[in-house]
């Protein structure tokens, strides 16, 4: 029968299309799966520590971050009024916790720590493969670098919000958070383990160009032995990196923040940033965080126009007779720079006439073809001076001598040098040294009990309240602190 | 294909039997014994010719004793033994009891329906000038809520029965056996009809494709017997802005600003004047007067040309039919510059019966559309930018290569630009080039009970892209200094094999019915991108990506997806006496998509025709009266595949800088998706009614659909990113309605009235132990609507320094007379964000739409409306001066502006508009939720007919000229441009002006 075969026809066709059993067990595409990485491949060992500096880059210089890391010194203020007021009131000491840019910068902070976590477990799995004692050592010299990165963002996430929670894995449920006593141990221990295993060389010396070393992490933790009032410890490590002859003050401070100055010996650690020397084409940049604090420019690509120098700071360094340091520190509406860059004056007089000159990159140095402000510009994190001025100031407050540090830094100010140097005059050269880099002169104020001069200030408002979005959502946010 | 194939039986059957056979001639007159053009002549059930201009069929081979049945659109249908010539009288009838209705994987009459399926002809779309299908769906059909988009070309958003999902979702379109997310490549005139499968059990079919609804689309195909019916059909028209939202001019925003705050802002309004001409020698600022007034709105927008030309030419013989038709699209764009969207579709359709066993056909629709895109930024910016400066400005030397004025002229810098600058300086296109086929082969085993059915379905689109960006410059924040062209390539690779297996059995008064089927898919999407800078302005034909001058910029990007899935499903359908009718229907959906391949979806559906009993049958009141009752389970694989395993991100963004390159990084995403689709079950309980002599009908279906499962992202803690997990739970129930009234005045009046209407409540019902779910724009809370608004609820205005200075809040924040005062909701005597609670909700809680047609003699008339209420929408326009306090403002917010104690409780004044307490995304208050509500005149149309003009010899069977007004009114309260946002969650950021089209259409049938 006719009809049969056609049944059998369709069977089969039935049959045939259902037998595939593998017909649905595909991968998804363009998607990596982790035990993919290939863990024998030593020479690839780097790849997860590159992976925590472009988090460095890509979260730790977020735009938002910036004027919160700066605005409570009473030297710099968000400079616009008709935009994001929020970050004058935060400036003023009046806080709102559901501020989005508040939770930006805890979540960016703790990406960078579950990246740092990430590497340090992939860094483990490269390990297992291990075979050589100089493999080893590499091993243990990126784990350093890769933890030293991690400390940077506790560090930050401490000085912003004061206790935080201290996460060891990336998987941990019990959030609750930790004594800033206890995330401070935390960091030291890690830091440690930098000075311990990273090669003892300049960042533009290490192995990969730039890179964090054993010298920065000194440098970390003598700041947080500083702030903990633990002199001692805060002069021997700033001694070995002192004593190492490593470093020198960049002899022109006008251009240190410029490109000339990019991973100078001055440098201990900078968010780099590259436009690869090409005039047109991608940049590896730090987005808007340049752009953010750019002036109005006539000539050239100017930036949002935020972060003003308050007249206060600059009466303050005119009566000290400074001079490069000023000229470098502070941008001007209506003048013109040194290097020709006429600076606009802003229709609205409410915001500020001045910006934050160490984040202008002139038009003459940026690379032709390119125009967004900053371009090609690195990020200056921690420097020399930094070292030299805990330094002079763990020895006097010691009872020791601090000149010698102290002048070096005096001298390439071209102001004269001073001696018996005093705790007092040693903040007052960092407030000139470091305006507007980092909140150095907020966290100076809050250190040594002056904060209270600032107006608004209090105990209770020293540091930010930890975002509402995550305490609305995370219940062992409100626990209590602990202190491990 | 039912009806082909019990032809094919027929043809069988009289061959075996050796039955004697005859020519049927007849004509078809309706009740007035005017001709019934169009009307099907079914023999056995399937159509076998269709009447012509003049009411005329002809049949041959009829066998002796056949019936043969007359069935018409809004006609009762009339059975009659097949005589030599016939004389058939049709009558008016408002349910279409024995229309064939397209179901999944086969076809149904609607009598013998379980579940509620909206037919909608493609006649019925024509009326609407629009290049998508589904634009022209709106207000047609009870339940279905389509939000239109003002882009040319661009398709508008469709959900039925609610919103069930968080990650949105549109319904499944299946034309002619392939599934689409749109049908914006189609034309009205390729459709035949459209089915809305509205509730569970016709949809679940479909399975895990099947929540969001299932819209079901045939093609057109020839009949048998039917001479080539050639047809013209086209209109051409305009398109106008409408409802365009008046903005302040010069004058009122220097008011607004200067008010605010003097010192801060009179140098804009001064260097304005300074360069463009005015006055500000009043000391009084109120008084100045501005050169310069410009109308961003006026000048960018344009009266816009629409037409579309169709010509089809269907028909059929003994063995083959067929149907052919070309159509030709052309829209441009309301903004001033060169944008438009065309699109030339070929359509062909051809089935013929090979052997008495066997029958094979094709269709395909060939789809080639180009889209020179407007750059919409330059909406926006319009929006934002004051008067205070011209388009032009010859003394701005430095613009090139024309001198547009710059915004920096009157000391604006960043965020403000030339928007007329931004639309010319722009060019970029996408050229889509769609290739739907469908082949199939159909074979008869037993003549009218078994058969089986093979088709391949397969689907090529390819979208190219070429964006080309010109060197200009108009200020230090609008310029380009390097030329660029980018390019992309994007395919779609999309095929469907279905095959069916279908049984059908009469015991007795029993009739029963089986189809079995298997379908395997694969869809598979890939893109490729490149750009290069450095491109010599001029011809496309040089425009090459290696081209650029700089040879290292160049880069490329890559990309795609790949699903598969193979599924099994049947359907046993089950009546006695067509009294009692019982469906249930099942599939098994696997896929590749998730890591939890299978899912099972079942339905049951029943009917009972309770005017078919005999306590019914003498009363006159209720001429029909069918109950239904249905359950089903449906899946929703629209939710985003799941990574399944832990990964590792690479490339750029993972890499460090070190000196002028980077070291390839990863990072480690720790956390991964284990997804899988969300699931819907769907309870209808609804009936349907004919009454008045069959000139009133009534469909009410009540619903209770539920979304188990539902994906929703709550926030990692301390990370940007959320994770996205099946925890959620959507409750949509609701009723749709629709009634419809046609009757005759006299014997050339036909009327007819209607109107459908839908009710939905919505209900996030559980978040899995959340309290509630923050995404980027609205919040889910368990018990609301699910995305609300979330922030303050404005009390009122504070009116005086002394009540400012009485209210701890005030004191706190500083605020001043002007501000808005916020309710303290927790009563702690201090407003912060404890006091915040949800303000409402975009999604409709009714939708609805009247109609409205006529016909005497050769005149036409339709009206149709659409409007829905309940919803709200947040007015982030206003909310976003936030980030720029000097972009201009919208009249309503001048005019009603306060201005000292008393003047309003509602408005803020002038100040308080700078102020970051009234004005922040921190603090999102109900003054910037307004109704979205609208009702619009949606349609008009007038025609009138010509019916056979001599021309010489030939005479023209028919022509008809029609006048049609699309959407001349809408009208709703809140300030903006359109209450139909592009954004699902509700966010007004939509700056689009809303158009009107009034046409001219010729329709000729030679």
């Amino acid at each position: 029968m006719k009809f049969l075969k056609h049944i059998m026809i369709a069977g089969l066709l039935m049959i045939g299309a259902s037998a595939c059993n593998d017909w649905l067990d595909i991968l998804p595409e363009n998607t990596i799966p982790e035990e993919d990485v290939d863990y024998t491949k030593i020479s690839d060992m780097y790849m997860p520590v590159s992976g925590v500096y472009a988090k460095l880059r890509t979260g730790g210089m977020h735009w938002v971050i910036w004027p919160l890391t700066i605005v409570r010194d009473g030297d710099v203020w968000s400079g616009r009024v008709d935009d994001q007021g929020l970050l004058v009131d935060f400036g003023n000491f009046k806080y709102d916790a559901s501020f989005w840019g508040l939770n930006e910068m805890w979540n960016q902070y703790y990406g960078m720590v579950k990246v740092a976590n990430g590497a340090l477990t992939s860094l483990d799995n490269y390990a297992e493969h291990i075979t050589s004692e100089s493999d080893q050592a590499t091993y243990r010299a990126y784990c350093g670098e890769v933890r030293i990165l991690r400390a940077y963002a506790y560090y930050r996430l401490t000085q912003a919000f004061g206790d935080v929670t201290i996460l060891r894995t990336n998987e941990q449920s019990d959030l609750t958070r930790s004594t800033k006593a206890a995330v401070e141990r935390y960091m030291l221990e890690d830091l440690q383990y930098a000075i311990e295993n990273c090669p003892k060389v300049r960042p533009n010396e290490a192995p990969h160009y730039g890179a964090a070393t054993a010298y920065t992490a000194e440098l970390l933790a003598a700041k947080i032995r500083l702030n903990r009032g633990e002199y001692a410890e805060a002069e021997a490590l700033t001694n070995d990196i002192i004593n190492s002859n490593k470093f020198e003050l960049y002899s022109d401070f006008y251009n240190l923040f410029k490109i000339p100055g990019k991973l100078c010996n001055e440098s201990l650690l900078e968010c780099q940033c590259t436009d690869f020397g090409m005039s047109s084409g991608d940049m590896v940049d730090a987005d808007m965080w340049f752009v953010f604090q750019g002036p109005p420019m006539a000539n050239m690509e100017g930036g949002w126009t935020f972060v003003g120098i308050t007249d206060k700071f600059i009466n303050w360094a005119q009566a000290r007779n400074e001079t490069i340091r000023l000229e470098t520190s502070v941008i001007v509406g209506g003048t013109t720079t040194r290097d020709g860059d006429v600076v606009n004056v802003q229709g609205n007089t409410n915001n500020t006439n001045t910006w934050n000159g160490k984040a202008y990159t002139p038009s003459t140095q940026l690379t032709p073809g390119r125009t967004k402000y900053g371009a090609n510009n690195n990020i200056r994190i921690f420097r020399y001076a930094d070292a030299l001025l805990i330094n002079a100031e763990a020895k006097v407050r010691q009872g020791k001598n601090g000149d010698a540090p102290f002048n070096l830094v005096r001298k390439r100010a071209q102001m004269p040098e001073l001696s018996n140097v005093t705790a007092d005059q040693i903040l007052d050269e960092r407030r000139m040294e470091f305006v507007c880099e980092w909140g150095e002169r907020y966290n100076d104020l809050c250190r040594t009990g002056k904060a209270s001069e600032l107006p608004g200030y209090s105990e209770n408002v020293r540091y930010y309240p930890v975002p509402l979005a995550q305490v609305q959502t995370i219940p062992t946010l409100s626990n209590e602190l602990k202190d491990e | 294909m039912e009806k082909r194939i019990l032809t094919l039986l027929l043809v069988v059957a009289c061959t075996i039997f050796g039955m004697h056979a005859r020519v049927v001639k007849g004509t078809v007159v309706d009740q007035v014994n005017e001709p019934v053009i169009g009307a099907n002549v079914l023999v056995n059930g399937t159509i076998m010719a269709v009447t012509d201009f003049d009411g005329n069929f002809e049949i041959a081979n009829v066998p002796d004793g056949a019936t043969l049945k007359f069935t018409f659109m809004g006609m009762k249908a009339v059975e009659m033994k097949a005589g030599d010539f016939m004389n058939v009288q049709m009558e008016d009838d408002v349910r279409n009891l024995d229309e064939v209705v397209v179901i999944g994987y086969g076809s149904a009459q609607a009598k013998d329906l379980t579940a509620p399926i909206t037919v909608v002809k493609g006649e019925q779309l024509l009326a609407t000038p629009s290049a998508s299908p589904m634009a022209a769906m709106q207000g047609k059909v009870a339940g279905v809520n389509v939000v239109n988009s003002g882009t040319p070309g661009e398709g508008p958003k469709v959900n039925i029965r609610g919103n069930g999902s968080f990650t949105g979702g549109s319904p499944l379109y299946v034309v002619d056996g392939m599934f689409y997310d749109n049908i914006d490549f189609l034309n009205a005139n390729d459709i035949e009809d459209m089915s809305v499968l509205k509730d569970a059990s016709a949809a679940a079919i479909y399975g895990v494709r099947a929540a969001n609804g299932v819209v079901l689309i045939t093609t057109k195909h020839g009949n048998k017997n039917q001479a080539a019916k050639i047809t013209y059909n086209g209109y051409v028209g305009i398109q106008k802005a409408t409802n365009v939202l008046p903005m302040a001019n010069s004058s009122e925003y220097a008011t607004m600003l200067m008010e605010a705050n003097y010192d801060a802002y009179n140098s804009f309004m001064k260097a304005s004047i300074d360069r463009f001409g005015g006055s500000y020698a009043n000391s009084d600022f109120h008084q100045w007067t501005y050169g310069s007034d410009t109308d961003w709105y006026g000048e960018l927008l344009r009266t816009a040309m629409i037409t579309d030309h169709s010509l089809s030419i269907t028909g059929g013989g003994e063995k083959a039919t067929y149907s052919l038709g070309i159509n030709y699209l052309h829209q441009d764009g309301v903004m001033d510059v060169n944008n438009y969207y065309n699109r030339l579709n070929f359509r062909a359709a051809l089935d013929y019966e090979a052997t008495n066993w066997l029958k094979v056909g094709f269709n395909g629709v060939f789809s080639k559309g180009t889209q020179r895109t407007p750059n919409n930024a330059a909406w926006q910016q319009a929006f934002n930018a004051p008067g205070i400066y011209p388009v032009f400005d010859e003394k701005n030397t430095t613009s090139l290569p024309v001198h547009y004025a710059s915004p920096e002229s009157v000391g604006f810098s960043n965020n403000f630009y030339n928007p007329v600058a931004t639309a010319n300086y722009n060019n970029s296109k996408n050229e889509v080039n769609k290739y739907l086929t469908n082949f199939y082969a159909q074979i008869t085993f037993i003549p009218s009970k078994l058969n089986f059915k093979t088709s391949y379905a397969y689907d090529f689109t390819s979208v190219r892209n070429r964006t080309y960006t010109p060197e200009y410059y108009v200020s230090a924040n609008q310029n380009v200094s390097k030329s660029s062209i980018s390019k992309g390539e994007s395919s779609y690779n999309n095929w469907i094999w279905d095959n069916v297996l279908t049984y059908k059995e009469n015991f007795g008064d029993h009739n029963l019915g089986v189809m079995l089927g298997h379908s395997m898919r694969e869809d598979r999407y890939h893109y490729l991108y490149g750009i290069g800078y450095g491109i010599v302005e001029g011809d496309e034909a040089f425009q090459y990506i290696n081209s650029s001058q700089e040879s290292d910029s160049r880069k490329a990007d890559d990309g795609g997806t790949r699903y598969r899935s193979n599924s099994y499903f049947g359907r046993i359908n089950y009546d006695y006496l067509g009294k009692y009718l019982l469906m249930f229907t099942f599939r098994a959906d696997g896929t590749s998509k998730y890591q939890e391949t299978w899912g099972y979806y079942p339905s049951i559906g029943a009917a009972w025709v309770m005017s078919k009993e005999a306590f019914m049958e003498d009363q006159h009141a209720i001429d029909y009266w069918k109950w239904r009752a249905s359950w089903g389970r449906l899946g929703n694989n629209a939710v985003p595949a799941s990574d399944g395993f832990s990964s590792v991100s690479t490339g750029v963004g993972s890499s460090g800088v070190f000196g002028n390159a980077t070291i390839a990084g990863f990072q480690n995403n720790s956390h991964f998706t284990y997804l899988k689709w969300e699931v819907v079950d769907e309870t209808n309980i609804g009936f349907e009614m004919a009454t008045l002599r069959n000139r009133l009908s009534l469909d009410v279906d009540w619903f209770y659909r539920m979304t188990k499962k539902a994906v929703i992202a709550p926030r990692l803690p301390f990370e940007n990113d959320v994770l996205m997990q099946n925890i959620g739970k959507i409750l949509n129930t609701g009723v749709d309605v629709s009634i419809n009234w046609a009757d005759r005045v006299g014997d050339h009046f036909k009327y007819n009235i209607g109107a459908n209407f839908s009710y939905i409540h919505n209900e996030v019902k559980d978040l899995a132990g959340n309290p509630f779910i923050a995404g980027g724009k609205t919040y889910q809370f368990v018990g609301e609507k699910m995305n609300s608004f979330y922030g303050y609820q404005v009390e009122g205005i504070y009116q005086t320094e002394a009540e400012c200075a009485a209210d701890p809040t005030a004191v706190a924040n500083g605020l001043k007379p002007g501000d808005f005062k916020y309710k303290d909701l927790n009563g702690d005597g201090i407003v912060d964000g404890d006091d915040r609670t949800t303000l409402g909700s975009y999604l409709p809680n009714f939708i609805y739409g009247f109609n409205l047609g006529f016909q005497w003699k050769n005149l036409d008339f339709m009206l149709t409306t659409y409007g829905n209420a309940g919803g709200k929408m947040y007015n982030r326009k206003r909310a976003l001066r936030y980030a720029q306090y000097n972009y201009n403002f919208d009249q309503d917010q001048v005019k009603n502006r306060w201005t000292g104690a008393g003047s309003t409780n509602k408005y803020p004044s002038a100040e308080g508009w700078i102020r970051t307490w009234n004005v922040s995304d921190q603090r999102v208050n109900d003054f910037f939720v307004e109704d979205a509500s609208f009702f619009r005149i949606q349609n008009v149309t007038l025609g009138y007919t010509f019916r056979n003009i001599k021309m010489g010899s030939y005479t023209l069977p028919a022509l008809r000229l029609s006048a049609t007004a699309d959407r001349p009114l809408t009208l709703f309260s809140a300030n903006a441009f359109t209450p139909e946002l592009n954004d699902p969650e509700g966010w007004d950021t939509e700056v689009y002006p809303l158009t009107a089209t009034y046409t001219f259409g010729v329709t000729i049938d030679f």
